[in-house]
């Protein structure tokens, strides 16, 4: 019985390095983006195309968004601006009269008077009246406080050339400025899930996401997936993503088209808005249920693919079976925990210092703003925890011996902690979200998040979409408010 | 700025050169800082991989 548990807990301990192994894999495999890209494919194509900016009391943000885009560096007359009014209530029409104006014929107003169904029904308003028209060859879907460098638009547009693929996304970068530890957090977090993450998908020839920010498809790839946008889930880009996919389309990142935006800079914000993307990703896991590893068909349906998404979707899962299975193994048979701890804090260290390292030669001048959030991603606690386990300390390399099975002491608490850190930074984590939604001085909400770190922020976010899902919870359309404060940085 | 039927069939059949080499020259700075991330992958790897021989040797 003890041996088939000891195994189990070594099984646990194993699944829990699962969504490590599998970041370190997809940062291996960036630098073949080198030799294995689309741009041999480009040409330099310059479709006609209409941009579409859901706009919900946007009135702060959506001036500065279109002027960015009316400064674009592209063939005059081949792109247009609709903005989606979605029954704003603030002075968004006012300004989008003013915008009409300045650049007549080029920017369009269409008003919805009931609104508040969320982005995906707002954008199927503007795509109803592009796609009735055959005036727009591409339409760019993007967010009303996004601002586009101006040669962006060029570098998507290119892919386009290729029949073959259907959407093109660009590399959204944290603007905000003045920015704060969290905006940079985000900003070096963009580093490693876009600029890394999806040019490593690039070359596995299937992507997870177009972002919502900055989407450009073919006319035709929209009409085969059915001319409109998903309504049913939390992740509306993502869902067109895998749509499109999964209709015969290819879907690119281009690294080197580049968009601004500006996140939340509040936990509470980002809470927000990341549990609509997480419970977004597991209605769609859930949606498609029928394509994951099931290799031979579509490649969303490989198993490298299938694990990269597991590995995200259902990372608490992985932390807690991780704690678990070492701290199963403490009790069991103490100095195999120890070495279990070892192997996979020491790998977690290497894979660590690769992607920090790597993700800082990705985008230097964001590393170089971030290099401190970049730094302490993980936590002051779990970097602790890689330096114990990689330098072999004797006075917790020796705690093996203080274990008498069956007796508890009072040294089995910090060692305990240590232990199971990997599930117990997700309630952590929680709890830097509770003190910053009860109003805490941002000084000391800074100091935790620090401590407990920005990477098990996302995980317990993870969690509790998990719980919200199961639970049932209500769907609703949590908009992130925007002030502005988003510039491109050069 | 309207509709304007000379743009968006493909490429631009009144683009001049000098446009061509604009869009060339995009072209290789991009495929440019491509290659640079394939190098600073190997470069920081076989530090790394360093790192962890020296780790070895001196912890035996």
């Amino acid at each position: 019985m003890t041996d088939a548990l000891v195994i189990l807990c070594i099984l646990f301990a194993a699944l829990g390095m699962i969504p490590t192994l599998s970041s370190f894999a997809q940062f291996l495999i960036i630098g073949w983006h080198g030799v294995r890209n689309n741009y041999s494919v480009c040409r330099d194509y310059t479709p006609r195309v209409a941009f579409i900016l859901p706009a919900w009391n946007e009135a702060d943000v959506i001036g500065s968004s279109i002027d960015s885009l009316m400064s674009l560096s592209y063939p005059p007359g081949a792109w247009r601006i609709y903005v989606v009014d979605d029954a704003s209530t603030d002075h968004t029409p006012a300004i989008m009269r003013e915008k009409m104006a300045q650049y007549p014929g080029s920017v369009f107003h269409l008003r919805r008077e009931v609104g508040g169904e969320g982005k995906a029904h707002t954008l199927n308003h503007g795509l109803k009246t592009i796609l009735a028209g055959d005036w727009a060859e591409a339409v760019m879907i993007m967010d009303a406080d996004v601002l586009f460098e101006p040669l962006t638009l060029r570098r998507m547009a290119r892919h386009l050339a290729d029949p073959t693929v259907g959407g093109v996304t660009a590399y959204v970068k944290e603007g905000s400025q003045p920015g704060n530890l969290l905006t940079r957090f985000i900003a070096f977090e963009y580093i490693t899930a876009q600029a890394a993450a999806r040019r490593a998908q690039n070359v596995m020839g299937v992507l997870a996401c177009m972002a919502g920010g900055a989407q450009l498809h073919s006319r035709k790839n929209l009409v085969a997936i059915g001319g409109a946008i998903d309504t049913s889930t939390l992740a509306e880009d993502t869902y067109t993503t895998f749509k499109t996919q999964l209709v015969g389309h290819r879907v690119v990142f281009d690294g080197n088209a580049v968009v601004w935006a500006e996140e939340p800079d509040s936990v509470t914000a980002l809470w927000k808005q990341r549990l609509r993307w997480a419970r977004g990703n597991l209605q769609l896991t859930a949606a498609f249920r029928n394509l994951w590893f099931r290799p031979g068909g579509h490649r969303l349906g490989s198993v490298a693919f299938g694990i990269l998404w597991f590995a995200v979707a259902l990372m608490p899962a992985f932390m807690i079976m991780s704690s678990a299975g070492v701290i199963g193994l403490y009790y069991l048979r103490p100095p195999w925990a120890w070495a279990v701890f070892t192997i996979v804090w020491s790998a977690t260290f290497v894979a660590y210092l690769f992607e920090t390292l790597f993700s800082f030669a990705i985008d230097p001048p964001t590393g170089s703003r971030t290099w401190f959030e970049g730094l302490v991603f993980p936590g002051v606690i779990s970097l602790g925890i890689m330096l114990i386990a990689v330098s072999g300390l004797t006075l917790f390399s020796g705690a093996a011996d203080w274990v008498e099975v069956g007796r508890w002491s009072w040294r089995d608490i910090p060692i305990q902690l240590i232990l199971a850190w990997n599930g117990i930074s997700t309630i952590a984590a929680w709890a830097v979200y509770r003190l910053d939604r009860a109003g805490a001085p941002k000084w000391l909400r800074n100091f935790f998040l620090i401590v407990v770190g920005y990477g098990p922020l996302m995980c317990s976010i993870t969690f509790a979409a998990m719980v919200a899902q199961y639970r049932n919870a209500d769907m609703r359309w949590d908009k992130t408010m925007k002030s502005g404060k988003a510039k491109i940085l050069r | 700025m309207g509709q304007d039927d000379e743009v968006g069939k493909g490429e631009n059949p009144e683009m001049t050169s000098a446009e061509k080499d604009d869009y060339q020259k995009l072209l290789d700075q991009d495929l440019a800082t491509e290659s640079r991330l394939l190098w600073s992958e190997i470069g920081i790897l076989a530090f790394i991989t360093l790192l962890i021989v020296v780790y070895l040797i001196l912890s035996r």
